[in-house]
């Protein structure tokens, strides 16, 4: 009786791991695929001659599509992986540690407030580094700034799920207002770059920019993705979760300032990329159930796979204009999540 | 099972890493390497070095592009945006279309491989991004700001001197310079209580312009008082009351691109204008207004109100706050010679109302 138990909890597992293996493996086909295509008109050959140039001693075709995969393609892919996978982890965790399917990473307000931050820096010039970085670091900052307002004020009330919701909305609120304000006194020079910026979109990828994500990534997702227990154990509740050992304020508290830390690096570099965080946590419930041990990883996969193949389409489709990747990721993802949605008998969430 | 869970996430990155650690070092020779160069002052203020005999150009504004087409050196550019290929048709339509200031196309730039590309400066022209991504390859980032009116004669010079076009450029720049003399000179000895009083509306209803804007300096170039001159932001939207108490002599209203798409260049008869400007005077208490009354509630075209075309909106507006004194100053032929002469267009169309 026991050894069926336990062979039908491997196969159970087995099957959710396989899930998120062809995932990733989809993910890798994704990526050879938007290398090779482009607003440049370069063949595959080429492109391939070129990539593995880098990597095995071979000689390049030439200097241009050198710089073109290089320079341009790769680190734009890497930063829609990243950012995907990014913003996917930090929904999938909001929602559990907010028992909320509503929350995403931008619950707490933090795009709004990098919206801001990167607003003043468009608008007047006005910001905490100067240069090149301005936009950048102003973003980053504001965001932080945001999280630490939502953070105190959710400590204040004990950080119950319904407090931080509530304290993220007045958060964001907040910004938004002076983002519209200060749209309203810009130039209109100025106001066309803030609503590019608000707008979202990776055109801007530069190797600069992977790679501060690529660290907090590496800093932020290893204590996320290794608080699914407790996370399964919120999920019934904050009084089941403390009687079985879990401290609940110390969890929600840790994971909300991580996840924005990793939001806020993100949106400084990509803008406001809607969707993705709020999405793809739902699409990899569906497909692998609400344990977050799985639920964690295949929410990373779904939003890597989704923001790639949206920001691929966004950048081919009508090249060499670009298409704002935020109203192709909602495009791509809704009629699989109405799909999934529809043909689930029971309401998943619960 | 945690743990099996974490690591499929973290060889992913692992090989992410390798990835980029390797892009990084990727080397820094450069795409284009002139012979022999020129150091420019754009205006942005910062110096440029630009190849002594230019081959090759991106162009992503019409105010660039225009100047190119009337210093005659259309056949250097490489690659436009979308709005300079509509705007200056039929001249760039075999060009390349490489997206525009705000979100240039990086790829297809780099694939022209030009040996510069002009935009606007600061972050509406995407300048930093434009310069830390093309200078490492040599291309050059030239920012040109030709939407100002006092700009256009510098910037008129400056890519005449690129272009080995001087002499054109001198006489496409006095052009401007001659007619806002003129205009200038007239106007000068206006005592303030006798200058026309005016109120600018944009293409948004009730959306004005403060000091500093465009709208702002062509009526006070042309010798009128902005009535909004003295308010905070650059374009406020004010109040319906506001305009009546302040009953200005004049009204000037910009069409927007939403009433008219193809601008006045496509019209053949002042319809739309009509419209726009009877959608105007149908507002309440609006037909009481001093320049209602008077018949001085003009309308024109919005693609009178930028770049080159600005100095014929600044004609009429001379010639409508002051039909005395500019009875000898005629608007249409200036635009026609504008378009004809020196852009190389066909001139056609109605800009303005009545």
């Amino acid at each position: 009786m026991r050894g069926k138990a336990l062979r039908l909890y491997r196969s159970f597992v087995r099957r959710k791991l396989w899930v998120i293996l062809f995932l990733l493996l989809l993910l890798f086909l994704l990526s050879l695929l938007s290398l090779s295509l482009g607003a440049a008109k370069l063949g595959p050959g080429t492109v391939w001659r070129a990539f593995f140039s880098k990597i095995l001693p071979l000689s390049p075709p030439d200097r241009l599509s050198e710089v073109i995969v290089w320079e341009l393609r790769v680190p734009r892919i890497l930063m829609a992986v990243l950012a995907g996978a990014g913003l996917a982890l930090a929904g999938a965790v909001s929602q559990g540690l907010l028992r909320n399917p509503l929350a995403s990473p931008y619950t707490l307000g933090i795009s709004s407030a990098a919206g801001f931050g990167a607003s003043l820096a468009l608008v007047l010039g006005l910001g905490v580094v100067g240069g090149e970085y301005l936009v950048v670091a102003n973003a980053f900052c504001f965001a932080l700034l945001a999280t630490l307002l939502v953070w105190a004020l959710g400590l204040k009330k004990g950080m119950s799920p319904e407090s931080v919701i509530l304290a993220g909305i007045a958060v964001m609120y907040l910004f938004s207002s002076l983002t519209s304000i200060l749209q309203y006194a810009a130039e209109p020079r100025a106001l066309q770059g803030v609503v590019f910026w608000l707008m979202g979109g990776l055109h801007t990828a530069t190797w600069e920019g992977v790679m501060p994500v690529l660290v907090l990534f590496l800093l932020c997702s290893p204590p996320l993705l290794g608080s699914s227990w407790d996370l399964n154990a919120m999920a019934v509740g904050d009084e089941t979760a403390r009687s079985l050992g879990v401290n609940v304020r110390r969890v929600r508290g840790m994971g909300l300032v991580l996840l924005s830390l990793l939001t806020a690096g993100i949106v400084s570099f990509t803008g406001t990329i809607g969707f993705i965080g709020l999405v793809s946590p739902h699409l990899a419930r569906m497909l692998v159930g609400g344990d977050h041990r799985f639920l964690l990883p295949c929410s990373c996969s779904v939003g890597a796979l989704l923001l790639l193949g949206a920001d691929t389409l966004a950048r081919t489709l009508l090249a060499p204009t670009e298409i704002p990747v935020g109203a192709i990721t909602s495009l791509l993802g809704i009629p699989f999540f109405l799909h999934l949605l529809l043909r689930k008998r029971r309401d998943y969430w619960a | 099972m945690a743990g099996k869970a974490v690591v499929l996430p973290a060889v992913l990155v692992a090989v992410l890493l390798a990835v980029g650690y390797l892009g990084y070092r990727a080397g820094s020779r450069t795409l284009v390497t002139p012979e022999s160069t020129l150091t420019v002052v754009d205006d942005s203020g910062k110096y440029v070095e630009v190849p002594r005999t230019l081959r090759s150009l991106v162009v992503l504004h019409s105010d660039a592009g225009e100047i190119i087409c009337a210093l005659g050196a259309e056949n250097l550019v490489v690659g436009v945006s979308p709005t300079t290929k509509a705007k200056l048709a039929p001249k760039f339509d075999n060009v390349s279309e490489v997206g525009s200031c705000s979100s240039p196309n990086y790829e297809k730039i780099v694939e022209l491989r030009p040996e510069v590309v002009i935009t606007y400066s600061g972050s509406t022209g995407s300048e930093g991004q434009l310069r830390s991504r093309l200078e490492p390859l040599g291309i050059r980032v030239l920012c040109l700001d030709a939407y100002k009116l006092e700009l256009i004669p510098r910037d008129i010079r400056l890519l005449g001197l690129m272009l080995g076009k001087e002499e054109r450029a001198e006489e496409y720049a006095g052009f401007f310079e001659n007619l806002v003399r003129l205009i200038e000179n007239r106007v000068s000895g206006l005592p303030a209580e006798n200058k026309v009083r005016v109120y600018l509306e944009g293409h948004k209803d009730y959306q004005t312009a403060s000091h500093g804007t465009m709208g702002h300096s062509i009526i006070t170039t042309a010798g009128g008082l902005n009535l909004a001159a003295g308010e905070p932001v650059p374009y406020p939207l004010v109040s319906s009351e506001w305009v009546l108490e302040r009953d200005p002599d004049v009204v000037l209203k910009n069409t927007g691109s939403k009433v008219l798409p193809g601008g006045g260049r496509g019209l053949t008869d002042p319809g739309p204008l009509r419209q726009v400007r009877e959608a105007l005077l149908s507002r309440p208490g609006w037909s009481e207004l001093k320049a209602a009354r008077e018949n001085r509630v003009y309308v024109v075209s919005w693609d009178l109100w930028g770049g080159g075309s600005q100095i014929i909106t600044l004609c009429h507006v001379a010639r409508w706050f002051y039909p005395s004194l500019f009875q000898d100053l005629d608007p249409s032929p200036l635009h026609r010679q504008l378009v004809e002469n020196f852009w190389g267009l066909e001139y056609r169309g109605v800009f303005t109302y009545p």
